[in-house]
């Protein structure tokens, strides 16, 4: 009986298998879809806004942009490494909880951030009245003060809010991880400053870059911040020329050229890779921290408390007091019903795309060619293509879709459909789905990773296919991880700016726009409220990542 | 033994497990030292190389107090080499990058022809280029030694240097690691766990044991004349009779066993008999025992026979000699010297007199 059986698993196996590539292919598709149509803007007709804006406006686009971007790959480095090399490799008062306090900032969205410094530090802002009230000046012309609406102010609020992911990437290659090394290159006869120089750091390059990479990629693709601080970065430019101007094609240009920046970015973190092995990642070779005592322990301590204290505790106390009041007038039943549109939108995308992605990896299992493995990598693009390009490139395919529905439906049957997916939440959700597909990926592949290859195998000689054990073996084992990735997912979008600007249906407002809206309008004590809804509503996967901090220096997990 | 005064001192050093440990390393001399995992080996490397800080003792290379009451040289002036078991080879350099990291000051070309005459002397010359995860375990290790070496340190530490090799690269690396230091005439401690190792390098071992040094002597003394059970066990199968010393032979709880070396009579202690020191014999006077079970070896079988309810003696009989499990046989033991491990761990040993 047992060889009947093993007959049928066999016999089945290469037809059962194959049907798993739809799910890559289809996540490739869809990443590629908008891809295709950004790139394909160059082919048509010069756009008729295009002299305009190339004459006039893409100078000042690039420069801003590429000013933004390095800006915050530099800060967010400075700000990121320094708690990073502390927390790692030495112990002081206070790191046990500053390890994962110093992740908090990730739960703001960056263009929350901004409105809180904006109305901190511009001239009517509390700051300024205290300069005023000290120096015993009449106006904001009698002194100088930094201009916080400006490109610097952009760069400091993004690095502020984005720092957490240099953090978060270099804390594991530092400190103990690196000090066999460091003892190596001490019984070679280096000191501290050169072992600094010549071993942490180049072994924390390859994590640094990548650190700062993804801060780069989140700083380019940033619409709020930059649009409230006024500074003109392709985003604005292409939210502009669509909204403004109704120029899709031209938008579609500007986005291809970001798209241009994307890969450059990525292609110069590789550039830093290059060749290298990974460093520190030698579990045998971690060593325990060292204590820090006196006055160097203190030092140890504020240098880590500064950037929790700017990038989190101090806006959110800020919030709070501004949204204190208005609470009473503001929760209203308008709030409960936006705060529920938001999570409902998010957690029935969000689940699509955990689906998708599950799929889509599980697929790579079950069919081990080459080609499983290119469209599960493809697929991820989505992570690094900015919001407002994604957007901008999902709107040229459907609307062209939308018309021609249109115009069949009117010549065919004389009524209009009008705008049956641009119109609808289907382009906004298919949006998120390019957009967060990596996150939701990423998740599921770190709950893949601890269901051993031989539970399929075992199944498989047991007479279940591959769907059946999919649904038996690893549905049940991947429950938790499952569970992040919804969650995770859901939380990235209902934070999502940019997109949702671009491709929400009309007078459909999610917390994010709203938050945006209201802090243009100046209401400072609304957009505090939905502001400070959605910094709570961040803290959730941030719980998560503690979770792993807490566990990362044990070697197995359950 | 010898009027030199040694080049490596170590006085009551405590750490951890370590409880006091006295240790000399003369000049050109390779010192295995050899102990369980746990025993103390690891740290007892790291305070001599100056990365963890003994509790107490102290430490002195060529007349220099390294470590002791109110003093801790800096392991980067110490000039101790240290070999790690992880190899600890920079990722982001190359080979030769990772040997010339510990050449500092002097000309470029000076540096450059060293760190050539090591990738020469290490058999790694076509890999200088390479980095540490382009090489084999065996090329890494020897990079690691090229490193460890090329800055000259007067005392070079080899934490488990063979651990990480499988059995063929490991005899080779033996091999020529003394040779070697034999021509270089470097002084180096070698840290194993591995008595094949400890047995085919060092001039003398150290054996660690508890946290304290059991005791310190050739391979071959050591073998014949362990000082306790723990190093008579270490070195290979080893016989441990409680017995007392009597006129032409000692007393055994199996009974008095004749032997051509004599004792001081009345004296109490652990006879050490290798398995390869009892034999079968015809003889009458032979001491009768079953055949229990029976390991082939290759050259050799190693029998266990009962001698007496409940007691069992490990005996090596020739591969060409018929044994089988069951059969009755007597055996002879013929000890190359009698020697008792003293219950008071002091060490009494009597050599052949007849």
């Amino acid at each position: 009986m047992a060889i009947s059986w093993g007959h049928r698993a066999v016999a089945r196996q290469p037809l059962a298998r194959w049907p798993w590539l739809f799910w890559p292919l289809l996540g490739t598709l869809a990443v590629g879809v908008p891809l295709v149509a950004i790139a394909s803007s160059w082919w048509g007709p010069t756009p008729e806004s295009w002299s305009h804006i190339f004459e006039y406006l893409l100078a000042r686009y690039v420069l801003n942009t590429m000013g933004v971007v390095m800006g915050v790959g530099a800060l967010s480095i400075l700000i990121g490494l320094l708690p990073a090399w502390l927390v790692a490799g030495y112990d002081f008062p206070g790191r046990s909880w500053l390890q994962w306090a110093l992740v908090l900032p990730l739960a703001f969205p960056a263009y929350i951030l901004a409105l809180v410094y904006a109305n901190l530090l511009d001239s009517a802002g509390p700051v300024q009245q205290a300069v005023r009230w000290l120096g015993g000046y009449a106006t904001a012309r009698e002194y100088w003060f930094p201009q916080i609406l400006s490109l610097p102010g952009v760069v400091m609020i993004l690095s502020l809010a984005l720092y957490p992911y240099v953090y978060l990437i270099c804390r594991p290659v530092l400190g103990a991880s690196t000090r066999q090394f460091c003892e190596a290159a001490q019984l070679l006869g280096h000191g501290p400053w050169s072992r600094f120089w010549r071993i942490e750091l180049p072994l924390a390059y390859p994590a640094i870059a990548a650190g700062a990479t993804l801060c780069m990629l989140e700083a380019l693709a940033d619409y709020g911040s930059v649009f409230y601080y006024g500074v003109d970065t392709f985003t604005v430019g292409i939210y502009r020329t669509w909204f403004n101007l109704g120029d899709l094609d031209a938008a579609t240009r500007l986005a291809s050229l970001m798209l241009l920046l994307v890969f450059l970015l990525l292609a110069s973190e590789r550039w830093v890779r290059r060749g290298r092995a990974e460093g520190g990642a030698n579990a045998a070779l971690r060593a325990p921290r060292k204590s820090l005592r006196g006055a160097r322990a203190w030092v140890a301590f504020g240098l880590c408390c500064l950037p929790v204290l700017l990038g989190f505790a101090l806006p959110t106390v800020l919030l709070a007091l501004w949204a204190v009041e208005e609470v009473a007038v503001m929760i209203t039943p308008e709030y409960w019903a936006m705060l529920l549109r938001s999570l409902s939108l998010a957690a029935g995308v969000s689940v699509i795309a955990v689906a998708l992605g599950l799929l889509a990896r599980y697929a790579a299992r079950v069919d081990r060619t080459r080609a499983a493995g290119l469209l599960n990598q493809v697929m991820t693009l989505g992570y690094a293509i900015p919001g407002a390009v994604v957007s901008v490139g999902i709107l040229v395919p459907l609307a062209a879709f939308d018309h021609w529905v249109n115009d069949q439906s009117e010549a065919w049957l004389g009524w209009s459909t009008g705008l049956l997916l641009t119109g609808s939440l289907f382009a906004l959700g298919y949006a998120y789905i390019v957009r967060f597909l990596a996150v939701a990926c990423q998740a599921i592949d770190a709950g893949l990773a601890r269901v051993p290859r031989e539970y399929e195998a075992a199944s498989n000689a047991l007479g279940e296919a591959p769907g059946r054990t999919l649904r038996r073996v690893h549905l049940p084992l991947l429950r938790g991880s499952l569970l992040a990735a919804l969650i995770l997912v859901a939380v990235d979008i209902l934070k999502e700016l940019p997109a949702t600007l671009i491709l929400r249906p009309f007078n459909f407002d999610t917390l994010a726009t709203k938050t945006f809206e209201l802090a243009g309008e100046e209401q400072l004590a609304a957009a505090s409220i939905y502001g400070l809804t959605l910094v709570v509503l961040g803290l959730i996967p941030i719980l998560f990542l503690t979770r792993y901090l807490d566990h990362d220096h044990e070697t197995t997990s359950a | 033994m010898t009027m030199r005064p040694p080049l490596l001192e170590i006085c009551g050093l405590r750490q951890f497990t370590l409880v006091g440990v006295d240790l000399t390393v003369q000049r050109g001399e390779i010192l295995g030292l050899l102990g369980k995992s746990g025993s103390g080996k690891t740290t007892l490397v790291r305070c001599i190389s100056g990365v963890q800080q003994p509790e107490a003792g102290s430490i002195r290379l060529g007349g220099r107090q390294l470590t002791g009451p109110g003093v801790c040289v800096p392991p980067e002036q110490r000039g101790v080499g240290l070999v790690f078991q992880q190899f600890a080879l920079f990722p982001h350099l190359t080979a030769a990058q990772n040997i010339a990291f510990g050449l500092r000051g002097g000309a470029r070309r000076e540096k450059a022809e060293l760190v050539a005459e090591q990738l020469e002397l290490f058999r790694l010359a076509d890999l200088g280029g390479r980095y540490p995860h382009q090489l084999s375990g065996g090329q890494q290790q020897r990079v690691a030694l090229a490193r460890a070496l090329a800055p000259k340190p007067e005392v070079l530490l080899l934490d488990e240097p063979f651990s990480n090799l499988d059995e063929a690269v490991r005899e080779e690396l033996r091999h020529e690691l003394r040779e070697l230091f034999r021509v270089r005439n470097v002084t180096a401690v070698i840290i194993s766990h591995a008595k094949n190792d400890a047995m085919a390098t060092a001039d003398r071992i150290a054996f660690l044991n508890h946290g304290v040094i059991e005791q310190i002597t050739g391979p071959h003394d050591a073998y014949l004349r362990p000082r306790t059970p723990f190093v008579a066990t270490y070195l290979g199968p080893a016989n441990l009779l409680e017995v007392e010393a009597v006129e032409e032979g000692v007393e055994t709880d199996f009974g008095r066993v004749s032997l051509s070396h004599s004792y001081t009579p009345g004296t109490k202690g652990t006879l050490v008999l290798r398995p390869e020191w009892i034999r079968l014999t015809r003889e009458a006077d032979g001491i009768p025992g079953l055949v229990q079970t029976v390991e082939a070896l290759g050259a050799s079988r190693l029998a266990c026979i009962e001698v007496a309810p409940g007691r069992h003696l490990q005996v090596d009989v020739p591969a060409a000699e018929c044994l089988c499990v069951g059969t009755r046989i007597k055996v002879q033991i013929t000890p190359p010297s009698l020697h008792l491990i003293d219950p008071q761990t002091a060490v009494r040993s009597g050599h052949a007199s007849s």
